[in-house]
């Protein structure tokens, strides 16, 4: 059992003692076999004395007890990590940064506290799935959708928070948030936007209050605990086409970007459109992330591959007239750029029967699946670039990458490439691990630093990163001095000047931690 | 004495019937816990990640769809569920608590023989 850095086992038990009378003795945990529910098992630090132990794990029921918990967390000086469901994988799951740290688990914090069909929002807890949500709405048979990340089991604030990817009108989801309750480290609780107004029935209608608009400042952050969120939810189409482009040549990439950008910048394309390569997402040999809802990265285990082609996946929603038509104009755009382009669509109306829809109508319809698991054996860690959305540029960073895979004896085939946050390419390369091999994970983590160099170089940074490299990434940020992470330590300071809440998070450090910093 | 032996077998019968209603109230909560917690990944279906994965490993020989099975045994499934295995990390007690897991264990062991 691991402890808080600067703390007694006596303190320590103090401050155990404190959490128990704060969630009650059921709620917090210390014994071996219930932090070893609290651990990565997809982390690249696995099977290694680096991989962060925490001391103990406490879950509050609500904001009352957490604001106890932070009291006493201030009062000890103990790190916290905050985890909505932890299902974060790939970047870092429930683990925590700083060794010894309490793991602050708000599952149980599961209320969907609004469902408003003629607004079309909910008010959640942190403990809220994509899956709870979209079963509520079925069982009060409500004609709304969601939008998510493909696992059902993602917490819908910490998929937000961390700015994920969904599939359908509302993929670019920390778009789609409205109003937060936020726990500040001083236990203060404020309300963002139509929130801070008592009175207001706007809080996830207009996002913005007045004054500055501080949202983004809780998101991929370490500033407060989120504890009730706005998020929007897209009214049911009365029709829905999903479809797919295919492209057979790999330097078919090129075009098939520059042809979806103006459609999708100009909204024809209106969800969040994903590509991948062709050969089904996963080739047989690669140990990491691969397949799964948005194609596979393609990560090859060594043998002969060939140069795939590439789909891109796409939804047409609303009025069945509209959706046809400009289902048949993206096909024509498409034909004319790279005449070899075959299609493939399949055409659903309301009332819908997710049982008559696989996997990929299901994600662009916001129906949570979870094709995944089998992809998870060894696990995988992620590294996620955002770029210009050219076809060049996307060109470049495939080479690039592949060369770098290939220095480490692996190939990068390119994909999944997500286009949720309109105006850019953000890409997926996965970088396998395994569960018994430390010498496969150290050369994954040097492929990581390397991939994340260079990319940095070219002004590629990551939208999203695992925590072993969240210091790393935050590095590519680096106008000014790093003016931005400057900016964003002085407001920890101010605003958690013990440095309680996930240190470390995406390279932001307390002043008493800073020397953490990798 | 007739009539004391009838009251004592109409006690016995009460409460077993009782424990009987109890159990079944306790399997349909766990049933609901399945539904809400593995379905999406155990359940019916071609593209659920845990029916895949439980087609790979036991082919023909046995159901994938984890709710068909008759030969899970009540401490294997808890182990499965708490700990981590390939495909399926460990489900914390916040997400199904003891008395849930109890419950989801009687669903699943209700037609073993």
């Amino acid at each position: 059992m691991s402890l808080p850095p600067g703390l007694s086992q006596g303190q320590f038990d103090n401050a155990l003692s404190e959490f128990r009378t704060a969630v009650g003795n059921d709620w917090v945990f210390t014994i071996d076999e219930h932090i070893a529910m609290y651990k990565d098992y997809f982390s690249p630090l696995q099977n290694t004395e680096a991989q962060p132990i925490p001391s103990a794990a406490v879950a509050p029921d609500s904001v009352e007890e957490l604001k106890v918990v932070l009291r006493v967390a201030n009062d000890y000086q103990i790190p916290l990590w905050t985890i909505s469901t932890g299902k974060n994988y790939g970047y870092g799951g429930p683990d925590s940064r700083v060794n010894g740290s309490v793991i602050v688990d708000l599952k149980r914090m599961n209320r969907i506290l609004e469902l408003n069909e003629e607004h079309a929002y909910a008010l959640v807890e942190p403990g809220v799935s994509t899956y709870d949500l979209w079963r509520e709405i079925r069982r009060r048979g409500y004609r709304l959708w969601t939008d998510g990340p493909s696992p059902a089991y993602a917490s819908i604030i910490g998929n937000t928070l961390e700015r994920g990817a969904g599939y359908g009108l509302l993929g670019e989801r920390a778009a789609a948030q409205c109003g937060m309750e936020v726990v500040l480290a001083n236990g203060d609780v404020m309300r963002t936007g139509m929130g801070a107004n008592s009175n207001a029935e706007t809080w996830q209608q207009y996002k913005y209050g007045l004054g500055p608009y501080v949202d983004g400042m809780f998101s991929q952050s370490n500033l407060g605990i989120v504890t009730k969120m706005g998020i929007w939810l897209i009214p049911e189409p009365p029709a829905f086409r999903s479809a797919e482009v295919y492209v057979s040549g790999h330097e078919d990439i090129i075009p098939m970007i520059d042809t979806l950008r103006p459609l999708r910048l100009s909204n024809v394309i209106a969800n969040s459109a994903t590509a991948s390569t062709n050969q089904g997402g996963h080739i047989e040999g690669a140990q990491g992330p691969g397949g799964g809802a948005g194609g596979g990265p393609n990560v090859d285990g060594g043998h002969a591959p060939g140069l795939p082609g590439w789909r891109a996946r796409l939804g047409f929603y609303g009025y069945d007239r509209v959706v046809e038509a400009n289902w048949e104009q993206v096909q024509d755009e498409f034909a004319s750029a790279i005449p070899s382009a075959t299609f493939h669509s399949s055409r659903f109306a309301a009332p819908y029967n997710p049982d008559e829809m696989l996997t990929e109508s299901k994600l662009a319809a916001g129906i949570p699946s979870f094709q995944e698991a089998p992809i998870w054996n060894h696990g995988g860690t992620f590294v996620s670039m955002v770029m210009p959305f050219t076809g060049a540029d996307y060109w470049d960073f495939l080479q690039t990458y592949d060369g770098l895979y290939q220095e480490y004896g692996m190939r990068y085939m390119g994909g999944p490439l997500h286009f949720h946050a309109p105006r850019s390419l953000m890409t997926l390369a996965g970088v396998p691990l395994s569960s018994t091999d430390n010498a496969v994970n150290e050369r994954a983590m040097a492929l990581c630093e390397n991939l994340i160099r260079v990319s940095g170089e070219k002004g590629w940074s990551e939208y999203r990163t695992p925590l072993v490299f969240m210091d790393n990434a935050m590095e590519s940020f680096d106008f000014n001095d790093h003016a931005l992470r400057r900016f964003h330590e002085t407001l920890k300071d101010t605003l958690d000047p013990n440095g309680i809440l996930s240190p470390g998070k995406n390279g932001v450090w307390p002043q008493r931690l800073r020397e953490e910093r990798a | 004495m007739r009539k004391l032996i009838l009251k004592m077998l109409f006690s016995v019968l009460a409460l077993s019937s009782f424990n009987l209603l109890a159990q079944e109230d306790i399997t349909a909560q766990g049933e609901e816990v399945y539904m809400a917690r593995c379905e999406y990944c155990h359940g019916e279906g071609l593209q659920k990640g845990g029916t895949i994965m439980l087609h790979r490993r036991y082919g023909d020989s046995k159901p994938a769809v984890l709710h068909q099975r008759t030969d899970l045994l009540p401490e294997y499934i808890r182990n499965i569920v708490r700990t981590n295995t390939p495909g399926m990390t460990p489900v914390r007690i916040t997400e199904v608590n003891e008395k849930e897991l109890d419950a989801l264990i009687l669903f699943l062991t209700r037609n073993n023989p």
